[in-house]
């Protein structure tokens, strides 16, 4: 595998970029690996990465029903950060937004990390309190976050109007090492980097059972045949619930469209992340110059990757208040991607009924962010059997009454 | 100054002045606005966001988006408006099309 | 709000006689359209320029009066400048219309949304001065505006019609640079049993010739290697015919070579789609009726595969029949007797297509252009850059996107996605089928945030 340098770009900005090789593979299935991830998307691949890399496990295969990152990892907003109230979810998030911090060299591939700083905004007492406790909390967990006046916000964000009738700033919490990265870059770094290790990166190749003996899973079967494994990994997101029923247990999740849109491309106006959680709203500039709007979620389940418009009507209502001057802009794509939702707002990474089977999902509206913290956790379970980022989101919780209640920190997930 | 066109009108409707990034052009009321432009002289509607390279009418029938302009600060299709009184008309600008101070 | 009916997207043949057709029976129809009179491109402004230009522009014109008068006389409720930008399930349709965005709720859709000239990507079209042939012939009918110093370029009948239009506007186009060869000539002529039933094209056809040769327009039949010189603006056209390079310098170049449906609308709600190879594109799967995979959606009109004007008005007609007995207008019986005729002459309307098809087949090296040409004009992506995101494991268009943007610009799609199927098919030995089509969605059109944030509900969803 060809190292990229700046030289090498310059070599091929010369000539043409028509030298570039494929950076990772497209082999065929082979009979049978160690560990097979089903998903190739941010979490499934940074899941193989770290097992090979932390664990030397390198006889993978992720597999893929699409292309690699055509799920929520090419769908959502691409926000990071780590402005949690639980502990587990602070730990866990922080991983991730250090290692996203690393990853452009850790990958030797530019994934575009600006840790621009992100802001919620608070928009109403209750969320006022709710911030001041997260930070305090923030504070002890090592997250270094900070409550703002409503004159700092100003200060970042000239373009917001504080004084909203319906939606006045109170407010912000502020993570200024918080950011984005460029969602497709992400998967593409792990992917090469994973073929660079071996692994199998298998796309357009869909799980249609899985196979089991004696309580202990033996392998799937797909649309390319019977791949067996000694362990198997199940990264789907919203389509979580559907492979989970193909192993035989049952998920507390549920499934809805999240929807987001973007504008025209305009001259730079706004470099920091906003979200306001009060009207299931939250927006950036991309490096393009667009606006980049995420919405909430449906208010009802269902697998469309599309929005419904008279839901996100209500979001860009209450967005168009606070920012003035996005009303004359025009609004130039929309999209929904499929996330799936557990009743505490935390994901689950834990063993399963079925032996050798191990479930990662349930990252809501928040999953890109945790890519590599979940990658990197997931990796550790599956290869150790327990990992400290991990243990806490067991699906035992939802039995023994453990829950993680990030409804507050997970912004528009309620 | 009417510029030479490479369009020639086969009427003449009573003209109104519209202003098209800065300059005056007397154009005909009612008539298409991308087409009276084109009459009136104006050869480049936009310059793109991507490299700068100048574009003007392709389709006439707004489903290619090259003959944007901007308008009260909104950007839009001149093959889809009709010529009006007093019309200003200027060049979509990156970022023009939103005032901060709002 | 009422619920309609019916609802008709686009006022050109197919969607008048629809709407008109559809009243006729009881139903309850709003037709939206975005220009601000009836006509849709074929009868762009017919009520208003028909008494004006009807000499240039000659009967087929101006027998789009026929179809406005009906639509007017129909009590349809027609709102005009409306853009959809919306079409969701069970139908809500999502518009907007003098800057405030609204909705309107049917339970019967029909796209009449008519075709987009095939893109013809080839070097230099994304100049000032250069536009589709289309855009021409628009200008000329709706405004009175004529190129001075046009060469035409490409192939089909609309080719020879519009340079027929000019000539009779007493301005002439400066040449006729036409890429079919008489080898297609040759090869059409085994349709020509078909092209005989429908004669009345064929005389036509031979009538436009005439004009343009009595006119003493040069043409360069069997053009290749054609390019577009300039730098802010067309200067000039190059090509080669019969192995010798010609340069035509001139202001305007009008390209042209067929039209292929507009499936966005059709797209964005998941109606099955399959590559015709005749007609080189993707036409949707319908029934007889124009019914789609999707309940209550029906699609008549060049949207439905191309088929021209009279061929829409009565597919129009046809879908409104079926609708009106899926409301319980009509008994099966009578929708059948109504329709039979229809039915009848619409297929010999379509018989001269398998001849045009193979007479004036498309430009070959415009769709697979070389790789400096840009293809995706919004985001400016070039023929080379979908090749070279196709050599790093690029399986299909709507991952293109994450590469390079394509697609993803205001147009969304419109005048590159044909071209990006056709390449990643080359580049990964696929059909284009396999190789498919970009994923469309709403917005259809851009529509601004503010006219979002005010949109006018349908009642329905204040007890949401």
């Amino acid at each position: 595998m060809r190292s990229y340098s700046a030289f090498a770009v310059a070599r091929e900005a010369a000539r043409y970029h028509m030298g570039w090789e494929r950076a990772w593979a497209s082999p065929e299935p082979k009979k049978k690996y160690e560990v097979i991830i089903i998903g190739a998307g941010g979490h499934g691949l940074a899941t193989a990465y770290y097992l090979g890399k932390n664990f030397g496990i390198t006889n993978v295969a992720v597999i893929e029903k699409g292309w690699l990152g055509g799920g929520n990892t090419g769908r959502n907003t691409t926000i990071i950060r780590s402005n949690y109230l639980q502990d587990p979810s602070a730990a866990i998030y922080e991983k991730a937004r250090s290692l996203y911090e690393t990853m452009s060299q850790d990958l030797n591939y530019n994934v575009m990390f600006s840790p621009r700083g992100v802001m919620m905004l608070a928009q109403t007492q209750h969320e006022i309190r709710g911030y001041q406790r997260t930070a305090h909390a923030n504070a002890l967990q090592g997250v270094t976050t900070e409550w703002i006046s409503p004159g700092r916000v100003k200060e970042l964000v000239p373009i917001i109007n504080l004084d909203g009738p319906r939606y006045p700033v109170l407010g912000a919490l502020w993570q200024a090492r918080a950011g984005t990265a460029r969602h497709d870059a992400v998967a593409w770094g792990y992917a090469r980097a994973c073929s660079d290790m071996g692994m199998h990166v298998i796309q357009k190749c869909e799980v249609t059972g899985v196979r089991q003996e004696g309580g202990k899973v033996t392998g799937v079967t797909t649309t390319r045949g019977d791949i067996g494994c000694d362990k198997l990994g199940i990264v789907v997101a919203g389509h979580s619930g559907h492979v989970a029923d193909m192993a035989g247990f049952r998920l507390p999740v549920e499934s809805v469209a999240l929807q987001a849109l973007v504008s025209e491309p305009i001259k730079p106006c706004m470099d920091v992340v906003v979200m306001a959680n009060t009207v299931h709203g939250y927006m950036s500039q991309s490096d393009k110059g667009e606006m980049v709007i995420g919405g909430g979620a449906d208010g009802y389940n269902n697998y469309t990757q599309r929005g419904s418009f008279h839901h996100i009507e209500e979001t860009v209502r209450a967005l168009v208040e606070t920012f003035p001057m996005i009303s004359r802009l025009k609004m130039l794509r929309q999209w929904g991607g499929i996330v799936d939702m557990t009743g505490d707002r935390s994901p689950i990474l834990s063993k399963t009924p079925l032996e050798g089977c191990f479930i990662n999902c349930g990252w809501g509206t928040g999953g890109f962010k945790a890519i590599p913290g979940s990658g990197w956790g997931m990796a550790e379970l599956m290869a150790k059997g327990q990992s400290p980022l991990t243990d806490a989101f067991s699906l035992d919780r939802f039995k023994e009454g453990r829950f993680i209640d990030e409804s507050v920190a997970a912004g528009v997930a309620h | 100054m009417k510029p030479a066109s490479p369009f020639l009108e086969l009427e003449g409707n009573p003209k109104v002045p519209v202003t098209f990034d800065g300059d005056v052009f007397e154009l005909p009321l009612g008539a298409n606005l991308a087409a009276a432009l084109l009459a009136a002289g104006v050869q480049v509607f936009r310059h793109t966001p991507v490299s700068g390279a100048p574009r003007a009418p392709f389709c006439m029938m707004g489903a290619c988006f090259d003959c944007l302009v901007e308008i009260d600060g909104v950007v839009r299709q001149a093959c889809m408006l009709e010529v009006t009184q007093g019309l200003c008309v200027s060049r979509p600008g990156t970022g023009e099309a939103t005032d901060a101070t709002e | 709000m009422q619920q309609n009916d019916l609802i008709v997207i686009g006022a050109g043949p197919a969607g008048m006689a629809a709407a008109t057709e559809a009243t006729s029976h009881g139903l309850t129809v709003t037709l939206l359209d975005e220009q601000p009179r009836a006509g849709g491109q074929i009868y762009r402004d017919v009520d208003r320029v028909a008494d004006k230009r009807g000499d240039i522009l000659g009967k087929d014109f101006t027998y789009g009066r026929t179809l406005t008068g009906g639509l007017r006389a129909s009590g349809t409720t027609h709102l005009t400048g409306a853009m959809v930008w919306s079409i969701e399930d069970g139908f809500r349709v999502s518009f907007t219309k003098d800057g405030r965005a609204a909705q309107i709720t049917g339970s019967h859709i029909l796209l009449a949304t008519g075709a987009l000239e095939r893109p013809m990507p080839v070097p230099g079209w994304t100049l000032p001065g250069v536009m589709t042939a289309g855009a021409g012939q628009i200008l000329l009918k709706q405004s009175g505006v004529l190129a001075r110093r046009a060469v035409l370029v490409g192939s089909g009948p609309l080719l020879y019609l519009i340079a027929a239009q000019m000539v009779r506007a007493g301005t002439p186009p400066m040449a006729l640079v036409e890429t079919q060869t008489r080898g297609d000539m040759a090869r059409a002529m085994r349709d020509i049993g078909g092209a005989m039933r429908g004669w009345p094209y064929l005389v036509k056809g031979v009538r436009m010739l005439a004009t343009i040769i009595r006119a003493r327009v040069p043409r360069y039949v069997g053009a290749t290697d054609i390019a577009i010189e300039g730098r802010a603006q067309a200067e000039a056209v190059t090509f080669n015919v019969a192995g010798r390079a010609k340069r035509i310098a001139c202001d305007t170049v009008l390209l042209h070579h067929g039209v292929v449906p507009n499936t966005q609308a059709a797209r964005s709600l998941d109606v099955p789609h399959r590559w015709d190879d005749g007609q080189q594109c993707f036409v949707p799967e319908l029934d007889t009726w124009g019914g789609t995979g999707v309940d209550g959606l029906f699609i008549a009109g060049d949207g439905a595969g191309i088929g021209g004007a009279k061929v829409a008005e009565m597919a129009g007609r046809i879908a409104a029949i079926r609708i009106a007995e899926a409301v319980g207008r009509l008994t099966v019986q009578q929708r059948d007797a109504r329709a039979a005729p229809l039915l009848r002459s619409r297929a010999s309307d379509n018989a001269i297509r398998p001849f045009l098809d193979k007479a004036y087949p498309a430009y070959q090296p415009a769709l697979t252009p070389e790789d400096a040409t840009i293809v995706c004009r919004c985001e400016e992506v070039t023929a080379g850059d979908i090749r070279r995101y196709a050599g790093l494991g690029c399986l299909g268009p709507n991952q293109t996107k994450a590469f390079g943007r394509p697609g993803m610009g205001p147009c969304q799609g419109r005048y590159c996605g044909l071209t990006v199927t056709a390449l990643l098919a080359e580049a990964n030995a696929q059909t284009p089928e396999q190789t498919g089509y970009y994923r469309i969605r709403p917005p259809l059109k851009p529509v601004t945030l503010g006219e979002l944030a005010m949109m006018d509900t349908p009642e329905p969803d204040a007890a949401e």
